[in-house]
C-alpha cells in the first residue's frame, strides 16, 4: 500500500531492487527503463549485432528479475553487475556464433540500429560518419579483452575502477589491457590514413625492389 | 622524458584529457611522437563522436514489453506456487523437511522424557513405587513445625517393596526423610514424586506396627496406601501433638498385608 505511493525515480538502484524483490513490478520497470539504455548499447557496441543486443539486454533483466540475489551491493554498484552480466552474455554469443564479428563493411542488421540523422553540413557529418564507422569497425576487430576495455572506458566513460568492477579483473590489468587497446586501434587506423596521404611512397618503394 | 615514456604518458590519457607538460615539451622536440600525439587525439575525438553517436541507442520498445509479459507470467507463477524460482524452491522444500524432522524429533524427546517421569508405577497403588534415599536430613529443614515433627531419622525408608513390620518397629520418633526430588543413582529407576507429581521433600515417621497380632504374622506382600488420619492420631503411636492442631489431618502410609490387614503405619508430611 505504502509502496504504492514512492516516487521510484528518486531511489537509487538497490533500493529499486529491493522493491522489485519484493514483487514491485513498477520499481523494476524504473529499473529497466533506467538501465536499459546502457545495458543494450554496450551489448551492440561489443557484438556489432543489433539481434545478438536485443537478447543480451532480455537476458540481462530476465536474470535480474528471476535472481536478484545474485547481485551484491559490497562487491559494486548495479550498473557494473548489469555490465558484467551483459558481457558474460555478449561472449557466450559471440563463442557460440562467430559469423558476426568481425562485422562486414555493409551495414546489414546492425546499420538499421546504428544509422542517425545528420542535422550539420552533409559534408562534414558523412565524413564524421565515415570516422565513426571505421572506428567501430576497428573497435569490432580488436579482441574480446580489448574490446570490452575501450568500450566501457572510452565510450561509457566508466572510470578503471567501474571497468574493474564490471569485467572482474585488477584495476591495473584495466590500465594496461586500455593502453594496449588503444594503440592497437591507432595501429588499424593509421594505415588508410597513410595510404591516402602517401600513395607515391609504397609506389617507389615497389619500385626499388 | 624519452619516446617511450611520451607513448606510455599520452596512451593513458582520458578522452578530452590534456597530455601533462612534459608530454606536451616533448612532442615539440619530437616529430615521430609529436604525429603520435596528433593520432591519439584524433582517436580519442573519433571514441567521443563514436560515443555521441551511439548515446542515442537505446533497447526497442518491443524487448520492455516482453519483459513486462515475462514480469507478469513471473508474478502470476508466484502468486500461485508462493515460489519464485526453481532454486528457491528446492531450498525452500528442503528447509521444510529439514523442520519437520526437526519437530519430530523435538516432541518424540519430549514424549520420551513426559513418559518416564509422569508414568505412573502400573501395578502399585497410589504412595507406593516412590525411591526414598537415605540420607542426613538437611539442616533448617522444617523449622516451623518442629513441635509436631517427631525427631528425624536418618535410616532410609524404602516402601518400594512393602517392609516387614518386625524389621521396622521400635524406635517410634525415628522419621526418615524422603527425597523424592532428588538425582537418582546408578541403577535406580527414578519414580514419581508423589500422587500429585509434585517434586517436594517429604519427612515420615518409621513404621509403627497397628497391633500386636498382625505384627506377629509374617506377611508375604502387600501393599502400602496413602490415607489420612486427624493428627490426634499421632498421640496413640507416643508422637507429640499440638492440641490446636489436633482437628486437622495428617498423611499417612498404611502397609496391607495380602489378605487385606493393615500392618504397619506412618506419618507423613
Amino acid at each position: 500500500m505504502g509502496e504504492d505511493l514512492i516516487d521510484l525515480s528518486r531511489l537509487d538502484d538497490v533500493a529499486l531492487l529491493q522493491l522489485a524483490r519484493r514483487g514491485h513490478d513498477g520499481a523494476f520497470l524504473t529499473l529497466y527503463r533506467r538501465r536499459q539504455a546502457k545495458v543494450y548499447r554496450f551489448s551492440m557496441q561489443m557484438s556489432g549485432s543489433a539481434s545478438i543486443a536485443d537478447d543480451v539486454t532480455q537476458e540481462v533483466f530476465l536474470a535480474l528479475m528471476r535472481q536478484p540475489g545474485r547481485y551484491d551491493p559490497e562487491r559494486g554498484s548495479l550498473e557494473a553487475f548489469l555490465y558484467g552480466v551483459a558481457r558474460n552474455h555478449v561472449l557466450r554469443r559471440l563463442g557460440a556464433d562467430r559469423r558476426y564479428v568481425p562485422i562486414s563493411d555493409d551495414q546489414g542488421e546492425s546499420g538499421e540500429s546504428l544509422d542517425q540523422p545528420y542535422q550539420d553540413d552533409p559534408h562534414t557529418e558523412m565524413a564524421r560518419a565515415e570516422t565513426v564507422e571505421s572506428v567501430r569497425r576497428a573497435i569490432l576487430s580488436l579482441p574480446e579483452h580489448y574490446r570490452e576495455v575501450v568500450v566501457l572506458c572510452d565510450l561509457h566513460e566508466m572510470s578503471y575502477a567501474e571497468a574493474s568492477a564490471a569485467l572482474g579483473c585488477a584495476v591495473g590489468t584495466v590500465r594496461s589491457r586500455l593502453h594496449r587497446a588503444r594503440k592497437m586501434l591507432l595501429e588499424k587506423l593509421r594505415p588508410a590514413a597513410e595510404q591516402e596521404d602517401e600513395p607515391d611512397g609504397v609506389k617507389s618503394a615497389r619500385c626499388v625492389v | 622524458m624519452n619516446c617511450r615514456d611520451f607513448e606510455s604518458n599520452v596512451l593513458g590519457l582520458d578522452c578530452g584529457e590534456a597530455p601533462g607538460a612534459g608530454a606536451v615539451e616533448h612532442a615539440a622536440s619530437c616529430a615521430a611522437c609529436r604525429e603520435e600525439l596528433q593520432a591519439i587525439e584524433d582517436l580519442h575525438s573519433a571514441l567521443g563522436d563514436l560515443a555521441r553517436h551511439d548515446a542515442a541507442i537505446e533497447a526497442p520498445v518491443y524487448l520492455e514489453a516482453s519483459l513486462l509479459k515475462e514480469l507478469a507470467r513471473s508474478g502470476e507463477q508466484v502468486r500461485a506456487t508462493g515460489v519464485t524460482t526453481r532454486w528457491a524452491r528446492s531450498r525452500r522444500f528442503r528447509f521444510a523437511i529439514a523442520a519437520a524432522a526437526a519437530a519430530i524429533m523435538v516432541a518424540a524427546v519430549i514424549a520420551v522424557v513426559r513418559w518416564n517421569f509422569v508414568r505412573p508405577n502400573p501395578g502399585a497403588p497410589v504412595g507406593v513405587g516412590r525411591q526414598i534415599q537415605t540420607g542426613s536430613p538437611e539442616p533448617g529443614a522444617h523449622k516451623d513445625d518442629s513441635k509436631d515433627s517427631p525427631a528425624v531419622n536418618p535410616n532410609a525408608v524404602k516402601p518400594d517393596k512393602p517392609q516387614k513390620p518386625d524389621q521396622q518397629t521400635g524406635t517410634g520418633g525415628r522419621v526418615a526423610k524422603e527425597r523424592e526430588g532428588n538425582k537418582p543413582s546408578k541403577g535406580m529407576k527414578r519414580g514419581p514424586a508423589n500422587p500429585m507429581g509434585r517434586d517436594d521433600f517429604e519427612i515420615a515417621t518409621d513404621y509403627f506396627p497397628i497391633d500386636v497380632g498382625s505384627f506377629m504374622q509374617p506377611i508375604d506382600g502387600g501393599q502400602i496406601v496413602r490415607i489420612k488420619v486427624p493428627r490426634s492420631a499421632l498421640r496413640s503411636y507416643g508422637l507429640p501433638v499440638d492440641p490446636l492442631r489436633a482437628d486437622e489431618a495428617v498423611k499417612a502410609d498404611v502397609v496391607l498385608g495380602n489378605d487385606g490387614m493393615a500392618r504397619a503405619i506412618r506419618f507423613v508430611r
